[in-house]
């Protein structure tokens, strides 16, 4: 199974899995690391270490909060520096995470990552409009 | 074949189509709740949820259920046809447990009933975390019971389901 993390700054991470597992369930290898104010990179570097050995598996995707922050920025680096396989989407919404739990058993890593960024955008939706459209 | 009878004030939400309709692989969607059945725009917005489904959902499941928003009349009519000797894997939503009641009552056959969501509101006792109940509540869920059909709080499909009788 690939495991997933969320980061995000603040309580961004462990809110959007509280709510996922609302809806889904209880999920196994799904895990938040939350950045507080004042923490830096060595300590999400820290956290990210601590929770995929914890999972004891080889392959992981960091979903993070923003593309170009500091907490997508540090993942970048661990995704690169760690032996595990790991792939980090940025822009992580609710949409995203249903999708990559409701497939990861069922593709590999390179695939999962192109349903991660698929799903996160098409779950954007003029609604509005939509609901026009289907009238 | 009925494979799943819930309870659901909210209906068809988020939990009905990441969790249910995938777990059970649902072909078919029948929302039996009058209000919605006359409320356009309700109904309209429940069938969309359900088809965002192939906009956020294709791939392993290609095949997006088809929804029916009906009267408790028109369903006990629709489901007596259909459960003789139809193939499609039918998920039936309720909004409360006494729709659940005129729905056995009026020949539709059920094994079991699984409660999702009964929102709180004044004059209700909040029970479990989704669920609120009235008197009237009590009453229904003791008539399904009465009737051999097993009434259990689950809402997701991985939560392990517990049995109303020890809540109201």
């Amino acid at each position: 199974m690939i495991g997933i993390i969320v980061a995000g700054h603040g309580n961004f991470a462990s809110e959007i899995i509280s709510v996922v597992e609302s809806i889904m369930g209880k999920q196994r290898y799904l895990e938040a690391v939350n950045v507080k104010a004042g923490e830096g990179e060595h300590a999400l570097r820290s956290k990210l270490d601590a929770v995929l050995n914890a999972m004891e598996i080889d392959e992981a995707v960091i979903l993070s909060d923003i593309f170009g922050g500091s907490v997508s920025n540090t993942c970048l680096y661990f995704a690169e520096s760690t032996k595990a396989q790991v792939a980090v989407v940025t822009g992580v919404n609710l949409p995203m995470v249903l999708k990559v739990l409701t497939y990861r058993d069922s593709v590999d890593l390179a695939e999962l990552v192109s349903l991660a960024c698929k799903g996160g955008r098409e779950g954007i939706l003029d609604a509005c409009g939509w609901l026009d459209k289907g009238r | 074949m009925i494979e799943l009878l819930r309870i659901d004030d909210k209906l068809i939400h988020a939990q009905v189509i990441w969790g249910w309709i995938r777990a059970l692989k649902a072909s078919c969607i029948i929302v039996a709740n009058d209000e919605a059945a006359h409320d356009e725009l309700r109904k309209k917005v429940l069938i969309m949820a359900v088809q965002g489904l192939g906009l956020v959902g294709e791939g392993t499941q290609p095949c997006i259920p088809t929804v029916r928003i009906l009267s408790l009349k028109e369903a006990v009519g629709i489901l007596e046809r259909l459960c003789g000797s139809c193939q499609e894997r039918t998920i039936l939503v309720v909004s409360k447990p006494a729709d659940a009641v005129f729905l056995v009552e009026n020949g539709v056959s059920i094994k079991s009933v699984s409660v999702g969501w009964m929102s709180f509101f004044p004059g209700k006792k909040r029970i479990l975390e989704t669920v609120s109940v009235d008197d009237e509540d009590v009453k229904a869920f003791c008539e399904l019971m009465s009737r051999g059909i097993g009434v259990m709080y689950q809402a997701s499909p991985s939560d392990i389901g517990l049995d109303m009788v020890d809540y109201i």
